[in-house]
């Protein structure tokens, strides 16, 4: 995979990023509606829950995407540079999916499930609507940002004399 | 990246998908302890018996599918430049459609058919039990999509000489 595909890949995937953090907060804004779909319970579709889980896991998945977007366009590598770059920020991405995301959903449910088991069903209806949501562009961003790392693993910018980010900022 | 290093990413890949599965079919057994750590109320107690954690041992056997396929190409083919790009656009797309698709519809359909046949306290112990599952298999699950996209995106744009 060139370097220029590798960048691409991972604009697009920084952009679906983006988009997920705003569709999981749309959810948060027709929340009452989404519960009508579910329950017909009033107290559970009176009683205000917030997507914690998904939108701290998008907005960590967020953050390791531009990380990686910058080093992409900024950084020359050489051949152990980037695979470097690539195994921290994939160790980002295991913390991230292993110990962090999991442990916010496990806590966010907690808390809710602290409320009663209205706030317990109102969380697990809001949770499920901004995680379906959400997953239709976290899905393919993940996808793309991780087989951009694959193509990036072992590229030598240096050798192949491809231009870095700004072009030319070098004669400035 | 090498073919060598796209196909050990891709073989540990299938290998942690399996570890996954089996983890996610024994899951039920640590019920009680998901439950107590999750905080959940006394009255969703007994609403768990019978259930077990349909969309994660879905999820995993079908990562593992999907896993399992793409290592048997990546062994046997010996791929053109635009074959490898085709087969990791191919499974790239497969991919999505599980995550952004199935998983998502398979996870609606549980969650609305156990609201409408059991009641809404038994769809908050089976979310809590899904939590507790996925979070188990999360383990395995994660290297491995990860090292299956790594090895694909290793794989991209490699020709085979045959």
């Amino acid at each position: 995979m060139s370097l220029t595909t590798v960048r691409v890949l991972q604009i697009i995937a920084a952009a679906l990023f983006l988009l997920a953090l705003l569709s999981s907060i749309l959810v948060i804004t027709f929340q009452a509606q989404i519960k009508m779909m579910y329950t017909d319970q009033p107290e559970v579709i009176a009683f205000r829950s917030a997507p914690i889980g998904p939108i701290i896991n998008i907005l960590i998945r967020l953050l390791i995407a531009m990380v990686y977007l910058l080093l992409v366009f900024a950084l020359k590598p050489s051949k152990g540079g980037s695979i470097a770059v690539v195994i921290i920020l994939l160790s980002l991405l295991i913390l991230d999916g292993v110990l962090i995301s999991p442990a916010v959903s496990l806590l966010a449910q907690a808390s809710a499930n602290a409320y009663g088991s209205y706030a317990s069903v109102s969380y697990s209806i809001v949770n499920s609507a901004a995680g379906t949501l959400s997953s239709f562009f976290t899905a393919p961003a993940y996808i793309l940002m991780v087989i951009s790392m694959g193509g990036y693993w072992g590229q030598n910018a240096r050798k192949a004399g491809f231009p870095s980010f700004p072009a030319g900022s070098h004669n400035m | 990246m090498s073919l060598k290093v796209s196909r050990i990413f891709g073989i540990l890949s299938a290998v942690l998908f399996g570890a996954a599965l089996a983890v996610s079919l024994f899951s039920f057994l640590l019920r009680p302890l998901i439950f107590r750590l999750m905080n959940a109320p006394e009255s969703l107690y007994d609403a768990e018996q019978s259930y077990l954690p349909v969309n994660t041992i879905v999820s995993c056997a079908v990562s593992l599918l999907i896993a399992a396929l793409y290592l048997l190409l990546l062994l046997l083919l010996k791929p053109s430049r635009g074959g490898s790009i085709a087969i990791v656009i191919v499974f790239a797309a497969v991919l999505f459609l599980r995550q952004a698709l199935l998983s998502p519809l398979l996870s609606t359909a549980v969650t609305s058919l156990t609201a409408r046949w059991y009641g809404a306290e038994t769809l908050a112990a089976v979310s809590i039990l899904e939590n507790g599952a996925s979070f188990l298999t999360a383990f395995f699950t994660v290297p491995a999509m990860l090292l299956l996209l790594l090895s694909m995106g290793g794989y991209w744009g490699k020709s085979v000489p045959k």
